[in-house]
């Protein structure tokens, strides 16, 4: 037994990742070389997002960070939304479907009718999810280090390694919230559903905390995107506290959804 | 190393609820190694749901079961390791060729010679290179059985192994069913089909309901004979005359026609019979499934 049941998701889903990753890659090719169109509009974008209303602006543009600089426009373009929401649906799909579709499918029989114990199918199957996220982030950091600096778009290259790395770990927190509801209860739909609703609530909290007096602090307690830096990461960088959140919260997930798989029954 | 147990599966008091359903009934069960054991039993008496309790899928709800002499839960892994399963509801991945598919289970049992997967191919008459999903129910079946196979396990748990395949595939699966005893192997073969079961198993249990309302020996069963006898007598004929006769499990009269439902030996029936004047004489076998049926039909009035 060497990672079979691993190889063998990632083989299944060989196709979807690579369209991701074309996907990525072209979508992060796009916003570099749309770079020097910005740059050199001689617009005053601070003038412009100061006029927005301060929870609109935050969730988008780092506190302090000009939008026209490099680090400024990829934390707004690549940062604030799309990567961590790209990556949140790859792994958030596959981790709800990857106990619960044996499971649906018939399959989990003849699969664990083999000396598999379940705490290894689990691990194996959440790492299936989990791993591809890092070769999507890696593709889009070889087109910003690569191709970037043709376009003007030349920001520390360690700095992007970290903030990539925490929207790994940031997709990461919800993939593996996905994995302990849908195997819990037998249903990919639900694992799916819980997962998005809690990206989209912490989303928001992380986006009106600083403006809503009630909630201060909650977001850096309590969303995972406040965690992984937001718009402003290739400016601020991750803190370690954020790095050691998203780290402990997949793996605690992970637990949990180990001890309640190997407790249930399931179905036919 | 401890001594080889006797029995290959062993439940005690076996329960299994689904909220207020109640599958499984405190069952008890008991197979000897070496033996192909039928297990009767309509659609949801429990047959399933004890199998899967068996392989540790679900947990019983109280009770407990030992197969292969091992914990069925608690020492779940080597119980797999030595048994082979085809599910009831057989279902393969759709886009996996059958090669692909036995290849990915064959490594998670460890090592499986490629040859004896296309041995038991041949004779099985499957195409490994067709996609499961292209495939008919038969030809699945027959990916399930060798998936079951294989590994040349212990036991075999096969839940309704021959259900969608035609007779002649039938006795392909009675006939590796055989060698497989004949090497060693136990097999636990569940079954609808009363027929299939008297012509395979040694010893078969009749479940209802959730319980196992009686376990026979069907070798035995087939060997002692039964026959219903009907006399045609000159004169009417106490019935009394007949009943506690050995064997004689009951007696009916008709005016002068008298019916006895006799296991074994028909000597003394016959004996006594002659001592009154017979016109007539009809004796027919009673098929091991009728036998099953009335087991089944008593437990029912019980239940």
């Amino acid at each position: 037994m060497q990672a079979d049941v691993l190889r063998r998701t990632l083989a299944d889903q060989w196709r979807a990742l690579a369209a991701w990753t074309v996907g990525l890659v072209l979508l992060s090719l796009t916003y570099a070389a749309f770079y020097p169109v910005i740059r050199h509009s001689g617009i005053n974008f601070q003038n412009l997002f100061n006029q927005l209303p301060a929870g609109f602006r935050d969730a988008f543009l780092g506190a302090g960070v000009s939008y026209a600089t490099p680090v400024g426009y990829l934390g707004t373009e690549l940062f604030a939304f799309l990567v961590p929401a790209l990556l949140l649906a790859v792994g958030v799909t596959a981790t709800s479907r990857a106990l619960a579709g044996e499971e649906s499918g018939g399959t989990i029989d003849l699969l664990l009718a083999t000396p598999l114990p379940r705490g290894r199918l689990v691990v194996e199957k959440a790492l299936a999810g989990v791993l591809p996220l890092f070769g999507l982030a890696a593709a889009v950091w070889l087109v910003i280090a690569v191709l970037g600096p043709a376009f003007g778009l030349t920001v520390d290259l360690g700095g992007l390694a970290v903030a990539l790395l925490a929207v790994v770990l940031l997709a990461t927190c919800f993939a593996m919230l996905a994995l302990l509801v849908s195997s819990a209860s037998g249903q990919r739909g639900l694992g799916a559903g819980i997962a998005a609703a809690a990206a989209v609530a912490t989303y928001v909290l992380n986006a009106l905390a600083p403006s809503v007096s009630s909630l201060q602090g909650v977001d850096a307690a309590a969303s995972p995107f406040h965690w992984s830096g937001g718009p402003s990461v290739l400016a601020d960088g991750v803190s370690w506290t954020g790095l050691g959140l998203l780290m402990a919260v997949p793996l605690v997930l992970l637990a949990l959804t180990v001890g309640a798989y190997e407790r249930r029954d399931l179905s036919a | 190393m401890a001594a080889a147990p006797a029995l290959a599966i062993e439940a005690r008091g076996l329960t299994k609820d689904y909220g207020r359903i109640r599958a499984l009934d405190e069952l008890g069960l008991s197979v000897r190694v070496g033996e192909i054991f039928g297990y009767l039993g309509s659609n949801g008496a429990g047959k399933t749901t004890t199998i899967r309790c068996l392989l540790d899928l679900i947990r019983p709800t109280s009770g407990s079961a030992r197969v292969l002499g091992l914990d069925s839960h608690l020492e779940s892994i080597p119980v797999r390791r030595r048994t082979g399963y085809l599910p009831g509801d057989l279902r393969l991945y759709p886009h996996m060729s059958a090669r692909h598919l036995l290849d990915y289970l064959g490594r998670l049992r460890g090592h499986i010679p490629r040859e004896r997967i296309a041995a038991l191919a041949e004779r099985l008459d499957s195409d490994l290179d067709q996609r499961c999903g292209a495939m008919s129910h038969g030809q699945r079946q027959k990916v399930g059985l060798i998936q079951a196979f294989m590994h040349e396990p212990d036991l075999l748990i096969l839940d309704e192994p021959t259900a969608t395949l035609d007779p002649l595939m039938q006795d392909a699966v009675h006939q590796l069913v055989r060698e497989a005893r004949e090497h060693g192997a136990t097999v636990f073969l569940s079954s609808h089909d009363l027929t299939e079961v008297a012509r395979v198993c040694d010893r078969a249990g009749i479940l209802r309901m959730g319980r196992l309302v009686a376990v026979e020996d069907v070798t035995a069963l087939a060997e002692e004979g039964r026959h219903i006898v009907t006399f045609e007598f000159g004169e009417p004929v106490d019935a009394a005359e007949f009943q506690g006769l050995p064997g004689v499990a009951s007696v009916r009269t008709t005016g002068r026609t008298l019916t006895v439902d006799v296991s074994g030996d028909v000597d003394r029936v016959v004996k006594i019979a002659a001592s009154h004047t017979v016109r007539n004489v009809r004796s027919t076998e009673v098929e091991l499934d009728e036998v099953f049926r009335d087991y089944y039909k008593a437990g029912a009035d019980a239940g």
